[in-house]
C-alpha cells in the first residue's frame, strides 16, 4: 500500500461515520421534505400524487401566512436590537468585574440558561406571567393596576420570553471579544486625552465588532427558528413562521403545506445569514 | 476553582501600571446599572421556579405559603415522571458516546488533513446548527415515519446524535488545533504504531475538548425538545416532552420540582465546566 493510499484511507476512515450519518439523516430527509412540499392533501388528509406549486403560492398570497412571515421579521428585529443594546453593557460589566468571585458568578448566570433545557427557561415565564403569577401579583399588590393583565397568549409575552432565552447568545460572543481586547489600547486613548465616551466609540466598539457581528448573526438565525418558547407563552396561533409550521403540520395535519413553509423559513434564514456575508465565519469561531 | 480572568489582569500586558483611580463617570454608573438589571432579568425565572417548587400552595403567591417538599414527593410517586426520567437518562447515555466517537474522529480528520471537498465537509458538520429545529424535526418526522422509527428509542438517539454532533466537533476541534503534531511524531519515532499513538498521546492531550464536548452533548441530549417533540410519541415521552405536555394542557405544580432538578443538574455541570476549561472560555 502506498503512503498516498494510506493517507486517503485514514481521511475516509475518520470522516465517513460523520458524513454518512449527516447525509442519511439530514440531507436525504431534507430532500424528501422538499419533494413533499410540492404535493397536496386530499379531503381525508391523504397525500395526493400530484406535483404542484400551490403550497408555495398559498404561503405567499394568503394573509394568514404572510402575517407569519411579517411577525417573524418583527420579532427578529426587536430581539436583535434589544439584545445588542442590553447585551453589550452586560458583557462589558461582566468582563471588567474587579472581583473574580463576582465575575465567575456573572459568567455562571449567563451560561446557566444554556445548560438548562429551553422548556424549563420558557416555563419560568409561564409561572411569572400567569394571571395569578408573580408579575401580576406585584403589580396588583402595589396598586399599579386594578385587575391582573392577561400576558400569556400575547405577542408581548413572546417578545419577553424569547429575549430572555436568546440573550446569552449575544452576551457570550461579545464578552469573548471584549476579553481579547488589549486593555492598554483603551488606556492609551485615555492618556492621550480622549474622554470615556470617545474611547468607547472610537476604540472599544470598533475593536469588538467581530463579537458583535457573531452574536447578531447567531441571534437572528435563532430568533427566526425559535418555536418552543412562543408556543409555550403565546400559544400555537402566534403570527410566527416557526410556530405556524408546527400548527399547520401537527394541528391541521397538512404536512405538504408545513413542508413548504419549512422551506420558506429555511430559505429566509439562509438569505438573512448570507446577507451578513463574510461575518458568518465568526459564527463557528466564537459561539457556544 | 476560579479561572476567569479579567481583561486587566491578563498575563499578556505585563508591567503596565494601573492608572490612578478616577471617580467613576456617570456613563460608567449607567452601564453598570443596566448590566446588573440584565443579570437579574436573566436569573429571575429560574429563581421563581425554584421558589415555587418549595412552596406549600399550588400557586406561587407573594409572600409564599410556606416551605414544603410535597411537590418533590409527588414527582417521586408519579410513574409518568419517573418513566420520563429513566427514558431521558437512557437516550442521553446512548447518544453521548456515539456522538463523541463520531465527533472526535471527524474533528481530527478535518483539523489535521487537507483534502478536496474539505469546505463541504466543514459546512455539513455545522449544518444541524443552522437549520431551524422545527425544519429538522419535520424532515426527521417524515423520514422516520417511512422507516418505522417514530416513537422509538433508536429514532430519538439518531435525532440526538445529529443535533449534538456540531457541539462535540466544535469543542474537540479547538483542542486538536492546540495539539502539537511534534508530540505524535515523537511517539511514532519511538516505535509506537498509529493506534498506540492515538490512544496514548493524542487522546490524553485533547481530553479537555472531549470532556467539554461530552458535557455539552449530555446537556443538549437530556434537555432537547425542538427536534424531539416531533419524533417522540406516547411511548417515548422524554422529560422535556413530558414537561411540555403538562404545561400545554393543565397546570401542575410538580413541573416546578422537575424543573428545579434540571437547574440543580446545570449548577453541578457549571462547576465541572469551570474546573476543566474555565467559564470564560466557553463564550
Amino acid at each position: 500500500m502506498t503512503a498516498r493510499n494510506r493517507r486517503w484511507l485514514t481521511i475516509v476512515g475518520l470522516l465517513a461515520p460523520a458524513v454518512l450519518l449527516l447525509v442519511i439523516f439530514l440531507v436525504v430527509p431534507s430532500f424528501y421534505l422538499l419533494r413533499l412540499s410540492f404535493k397536496e392533501i386530499g379531503a381525508f388528509f391523504e397525500i395526493l400524487d400530484v406535483t404542484t406549486l400551490s403550497n408555495y403560492r398559498r404561503a405567499f398570497s394568503d394573509d394568514f401566512y404572510l402575517n407569519m412571515l411579517w411577525g417573524s421579521v418583527r420579532l427578529t428585529v426587536m430581539i436583535t436590537v434589544l439584545s445588542l443594546l442590553l447585551g453589550y453593557p452586560a458583557a462589558y460589566h461582566m468582563v471588567h468585574a474587579k472581583s473574580s468571585v463576582y465575575r465567575t458568578i456573572l459568567y455562571a448566570v449567563v451560561i446557566s440558561p444554556l445548560l438548562i433545557s429551553v422548556i424549563v427557561r420558557s416555563y419560568g415565564w409561564v409561572v411569572l406571567l400567569a394571571q395569578n403569577g408573580l408579575v401580576n401579583g406585584v403589580l396588583v399588590g402595589a396598586n399599579i393596576i386594578d385587575n391582573p393583565i392577561r400576558f400569556l397568549g400575547s405577542f408581548t409575552s413572546v417578545v419577553i420570553a424569547t429575549f430572555h432565552v436568546l440573550l446569552p447568545f449575544m452576551i457570550l460572543p461579545i464578552a469573548s471579544s471584549i476579553q481579547d481586547l488589549d486593555p492598554s489600547l483603551e488606556r492609551a486613548a485615555l492618556s492621550m486625552g480622549a474622554n470615556p465616551a470617545q474611547v468607547f466609540w472610537r476604540v472599544t466598539l470598533p475593536l469588538t465588532m467581530p463579537g458583535v457581528m457573531a452574536g447578531t448573526v447567531l441571534v437572528i438565525s435563532l430568533t427566526l427558528g425559535i418555536y418552543i418558547t412562543p408556543l409555550l407563552v403565546g400559544g400555537p396561533l402566534q403570527p410566527l413562521l416557526a410556530t405556524g409550521i408546527y400548527y399547520v403540520t401537527l394541528r391541521e395535519v397538512n404536512f405538504p403545506l408545513g413542508a413548504a413553509l419549512s422551506f420558506v423559513l429555511l430559505a429566509f434564514t439562509l438569505l438573512v445569514i448570507g446577507l451578513t456575508g463574510r461575518l458568518v465565519r465568526n459564527f463557528s469561531r466564537s459561539t457556544v | 476553582m476560579v479561572t476567569v480572568h479579567s481583561a486587566s489582569e491578563r498575563p499578556s500586558s505585563p508591567g503596565v501600571n494601573r492608572q490612578p483611580r478616577r471617580r467613576p463617570s456617570s456613563g460608567k454608573l449607567f452601564v453598570d446599572a443596566v448590566a446588573i438589571l440584565v443579570f437579574i432579568f436573566l436569573i429571575i425565572p429560574l429563581v421563581v421556579i425554584v421558589a415555587a417548587s418549595f412552596n406549600a400552595g399550588e400557586y406561587l403567591t407573594f409572600p409564599p405559603d410556606g416551605f414544603s417538599l410535597r411537590w418533590y414527593r409527588a414527582v417521586i410517586e408519579s410513574d409518568r415522571w419517573l418513566s420520563s426520567f429513566r427514558l431521558s437518562g437512557i437516550v442521553t447515555v446512548i447518544t453521548v458516546p456515539i456522538s463523541l466517537l463520531i465527533g472526535i474522529l471527524a474533528s481530527y480528520g478535518v483539523v489535521r488533513y487537507d483534502f478536496r471537498g474539505k469546505a463541504i465537509v466543514n459546512t455539513l458538520l455545522l449544518t444541524p446548527l443552522v437549520i431551524p429545529q422545527i425544519v429538522l424535526g419535520l424532515a426527521l418526522l417524515d423520514f422516520f415515519s417511512r422507516l418505522g422509527l417514530l416513537d422509538s428509542i433508536p429514532g430519538l438517539v439518531i435525532g440526538h446524535v445529529v443535533v449534538t454532533l456540531p457541539y462535540v466537533v466544535r469543542s474537540v476541534s479547538v483542542s486538536v488545533q492546540g495539539l502539537d503534531p511534534m508530540m505524535e511524531r515523537a511517539a511514532v519515532t519511538l516505535g509506537a504504531n498509529p493506534f498506540q499513538t492515538f490512544r496514548k498521546v493524542t487522546l490524553p492531550l485533547i481530553r479537555p475538548g472531549i470532556v467539554a464536548g461530552g458535557i455539552f452533548a449530555s446537556i443538549i441530549s437530556f434537555g432537547e425538545l425542538g427536534v424531539t417533540l416531533l419524533i417522540a410519541g406516547a411511548n417515548t415521552a422524554t422529560l422535556p416532552v413530558r414537561i411540555f405536555g403538562f404545561t400545554e394542557f393543565n397546570f401542575d405544580p410538580t413541573i416546578n420540582a422537575v424543573s428545579t432538578l434540571f437547574i440543580i443538574l446545570a449548577i453541578g455541570l457549571l462547576i465541572t465546566l469551570d474546573r476543566f476549561i474555565g467559564l470564560a472560555r466557553i463564550g
